[in-house]
């Protein structure tokens, strides 16, 4: 069938589609000359701009420096370490990957800002206000948290960087008497890099794109000028001008990341587990709390918390509603990550026999609509399509949907299934092709196999995305659905945190399930 | 594959936009909605549906849909969010007797493309363990140095904090309502992302007084009755009264089904409906002659600024935003 159409048409009209919406309505916001807009737009870069980029860049730097360091102690753990177990201890560390920001936010603003119950509690046995000495509401606060719910990106691509080290690596390293800590430094740490360069990206862009998160933290960052343009200052062109900043910075970092931090080439793998870190006696005990303490902090708080506030709120808001909450929210996940990894397998197919060098080389700009805003997104399909004046009641609405998540999660899945297909040898391709073997055949029946563990996690992973979505669906959902994010939406933003915490409490227990069951599929062999 | 999508799509997506009924487009929430619905169709047969979200959001879409749209009335909080959906085109001016006669002249446009339906009023609330009788009176006194580290505020991202200061800058002058702000600002303990929590701080001690919106005051009491909290009402003596604002409604140009879409608007503002509308959010009718919850009223009865026209509140919210930013109040 793909060769039905010439590559560069699939190319063209792909790229139509996830950037024509946004090149829409980018021009239309610059051309337009209404006064207001310019005085919005004015106001905004004079008054505003130079807090927006300290504040934003700052946490942005912080939350991906602390989601690293965590992320590449876990990955390192998880990969070379003595401990058994680990599959209890991978599902731990990527649990909080279903937490929305949002979420994991208002728990900890609810139970550690002054009125909470963590500082009220000292306060009243011991005299002294915490709040002297750990502010959540500041930048390391906000780090801290956002940090919590995004290190698993960076384990989970430094996990699959550890595990495709080529292990002879290790084994000649250590022949020729290496220490671990010298094998860590000149093979394991170099390897990285790149998986870690990637990781940042993901945690960056979702620091700089995340509205709901900060918003509960009243910290300003460049999506709440986004919104407080649109919303307060009625400018939707200013919004958008203003989106093209985080744009703009995605661009810079994907081009370093594709031209600095290519990713190297795997080799033929040596089963063996190489085990750099031998933990006995007290550093074993200083490992396992430190794994306590993040699963602690990480998991075991959000959740009980979530419960005992579900606990209070049971008998007002759970109610056969929520049957169909569940059936929507997990049939447009489900639409969604279907959708997404399809198009991305032909365009890794199309990657890696068709494309030349400067094909490959547009390819950074379909992964752009990362670091766009939800919103953004959904009003720049919604004005690209008012052309034709269609109605958002019906299938069209389930159309402009996945389209505003196909443009917002494509990278998701495209970054992680081209790391895995550059980790193949391309001396595979060769030797197939070279017995005679069509190059559909080798992608289909060669590659494909081995780079089911990937597809399955891109499907995961775009599907908790999508779970956790809110700005997009709420814009375009279609007539009468609703999804738990929306109710989460719904009631947190009348305040209403208890009656929140049930959705809540199920959207993290649908990504738990996704998360499992994709476990359980990729490490049966 | 397709085949199955066909069949399960319209279950799943159950879109229930019949001809005869009446297409809502809400930003208030479903909870708050659902059952008054439901109400009006029994009572005359007639089908609401209706699609939540973001003010700004429907209003794009109702842009962008055009003549296609299915909407037939824009409901939304806040009089700035009705007054720039008016300024946009896109709601129909309607003449009624019945909504002039039942909604107060400062809470409709002087054009009739939109209604109040529904008061909320902007008041004080203090922790009555620490603040003295007579130690507050006006929004103004908030500003003096008395009570500096002890008045907490919600961000002034909120439209309902616009809305105030517009009604500063309009019964004030810029320049007076500037040094009011500036005062808050600098008396300020900590901004906050919700009422909510303006009114657990207070509750809680951190502060001793912070301004709110009424049912954020009376939903907490209901929840946690022993809260040391109390409303107060300020500007009442020779002053222009306490700020309030509504959430309200018109009927949208592009719809193909206005006759409904306004005696919907009728039935809302009636007396009867008005019972229901209101208190289910712990809201003030739009009328005062109109019965009140028991919780209102137990709130003790105030005077509401009547002079300020609700459509200035969105001609002003420019200025009152620059203003906030100016005095640095996040």
């Amino acid at each position: 069938m793909l060769k039905l159409l010439s590559y560069r048409v699939y190319l063209a009209i792909f790229i139509f589609f996830i950037f024509g919406p946004i090149l829409f309505i980018l021009g239309h916001s610059f051309m337009s000359g209404e006064l207001s807009d310019q005085e919005t737009w004015t106001f905004i870069l004079d008054s505003m701009l130079w807090d927006l980029t300290k504040n934003t860049l700052s946490l942005a730097f912080l939350t991906v420096l602390f989601s690293s360091l965590i992320g590449f102690g876990q990955a390192y753990l998880i990969s070379f370490s003595s401990l058994s177990k680990k599959w209890v201890l991978h599902l731990l560390f990527v649990m909080p990957l279903i937490f929305p920001l949002y979420i994991i936010g208002f728990v900890y603003v609810g139970s550690l800002e002054y009125s909470g119950v963590i500082p009220s509690l000292i306060r009243e046995n011991f005299g002294f206000n915490i709040l002297n000495f750990i502010n959540i509401k500041s930048v390391w606060g906000v780090a801290f948290v956002f940090s919590l719910a995004l290190s698993p990106y960076i384990y989970l691509y430094l996990k699959s960087c550890f595990g495709g080290i080529d292990k002879k690596l290790f084994l000649s390293a250590r022949s020729l008497g290496k220490t671990p800590r010298q094998i860590t430094r000149t093979i394991v740490l170099p390897q990285a890099l790149p998986w870690l360069f990637s990781g940042a990206i993901l945690v960056c862009l979702e620091v700089i794109c995340d509205f709901g998160g900060v918003s509960v933290f009243n910290y300003e960052t460049f999506s709440t000028a986004i919104y407080h343009a649109w919303i307060s200052l009625f400018s939707i062109n200013t919004a958008v001008r203003l989106s093209l900043f985080p744009t703009l910075f995605a661009l810079i970092l994907y081009m370093i990341s594709q031209y600095k931090f290519r990713v190297r080439e795997g080799k033929s793998k040596v089963q063996e587990s190489i085990v750099l870190l031998n933990l006995k006696g007290i550093s074993k005990k200083f490992v396992f709390l430190l794994i306590f303490f993040y699963t602690l902090v990480a998991v075991i708080f959000p959740v009980s918390q979530l419960l005992i506030w579900s606990m209070h709120a049971i008998g007002i808001e759970l109610d056969s509603d929520y049957l169909l909450l569940i059936v929507q929210t997990l049939f447009i996940g489900s639409a969604v990550a279907f959708l997404i990894n399809s198009i991305g397998l032909v365009f890794l197919y199309l990657q890696r026999y068709r494309f030349s060098s400067r094909e490959k080389s547009i390819l950074p700009i379909t992964k752009l609509g990362y670091a766009i805003p939800g919103s953004i997104v959904a009003i720049s399909i919604m004005a690209f399509f008012s052309i034709f004046e269609v109605s958002y009641s019906g299938y069209f609405a389930f159309f402009a949907l996945l389209l505003a998540y196909l443009i917002k999660f494509y990278s998701v899945s495209s970054e992680l299934m081209m790391r895995g297909m550059s980790s193949i040898s391309k001396k595979m391709d060769w030797s197939s092709l070279s017995l005679g073997k069509s190059s559909s055949f080798t992608f289909f029946k060669i590659q494909l196999p081995i780079l089911r563990p990937v597809l399955f996690s891109s499907f995961v992973l775009v599907l908790i995305e999508v779970f956790k979505e809110m700005p997009i669906t709420l814009i375009l959902r279609p007539f009468g659905v609703n999804t738990l994010a929306t109710r989460v939406y719904e009631l947190t933003s009348e305040g209403e945190w208890e009656r929140a915490s049930i959705s809540a409490l199920f959207l993290i227990l649908l990504g738990a399930v996704s998360l499992y069951i994709s476990e359980k599929v990729i490490n049966k062999k | 594959m397709f085949k199955y999508m066909a069949l399960i799509l319209p279950i799943i997506f159950s879109i229930n936009t019949l001809a005869k009924d009446v297409v809502v487009y809400t930003s208030r929430k479903e909870h708050l909605i659902k059952d008054i619905f439901k109400q009006y169709t029994k009572e005359t047969g007639i089908n609401v549906s209706y699609k939540t979200g973001k003010a700004a959001a429907l209003i794009q879409s109702i842009k962008a849909e055009g003549d296609k749209s299915p909407a037939d009335i824009f409901m939304t909080v806040d009089a700035g969010n009705l007054w720039f959906a008016g300024k946009e085109g896109l709601l129909e001016s309607i003449s009624s007797k019945e909504l002039k006669q039942n909604i107060p002249f400062n809470l409709r446009d002087e054009k009739g493309r939109w209604f109040g339906l529904s008061v909320r009023a902007r008041t004080i609330a203090y922790n009555p363990e620490k603040v003295k009788e007579g130690e507050l009176t006006t929004y103004e006194g908030l500003a003096d140095s008395k009570w500096k580290g002890r008045l907490c505020l919600r961000t002034s991202k909120k439209v309902y904090n616009q809305s105030l200061v517009a009604m500063l800058i309009s019964e004030l002058g810029a320049k007076k309502a500037k040094e009011v702000v500036k005062g808050w600002v600098k008396n300020t303990v900590e901004i906050f992302p919700n009422d909510t929590a303006v009114l657990k701080a207070v509750a809680a001690g951190q502060c001793d007084v912070g301004i709110v919106n009424t049912y954020y005051f009376g939903r907490l009491k209901k929840k946690s009755p022993e809260l040391s909290l109390k409303l107060f009402w300020p500007n009442q003596n020779n002053s222009y009264g306490v700020h309030v604002n509504v959430s309200g409604a018109g009927v949208l140009k592009t719809s193909d089904n206005k006759k409904a879409a306004k005696k919907l608007l009728e039935w809302l503002a009636s007396r009867n409906a008005q019972e229901s509308f209101a208190q289910v959010n712990m809201e003030y009718p739009i009328n005062s002659r109109y019965p009140e919850s028991e919780i209102t009223k137990s709130w003790g009865s105030f005077k509401p600024n009547k002079s300020f026209n609700l459509s200035s509140a969105g001609k002003l919210q420019k200025d009152a935003i620059k203003l906030m930013r100016e005095v640095d109040y996040k």
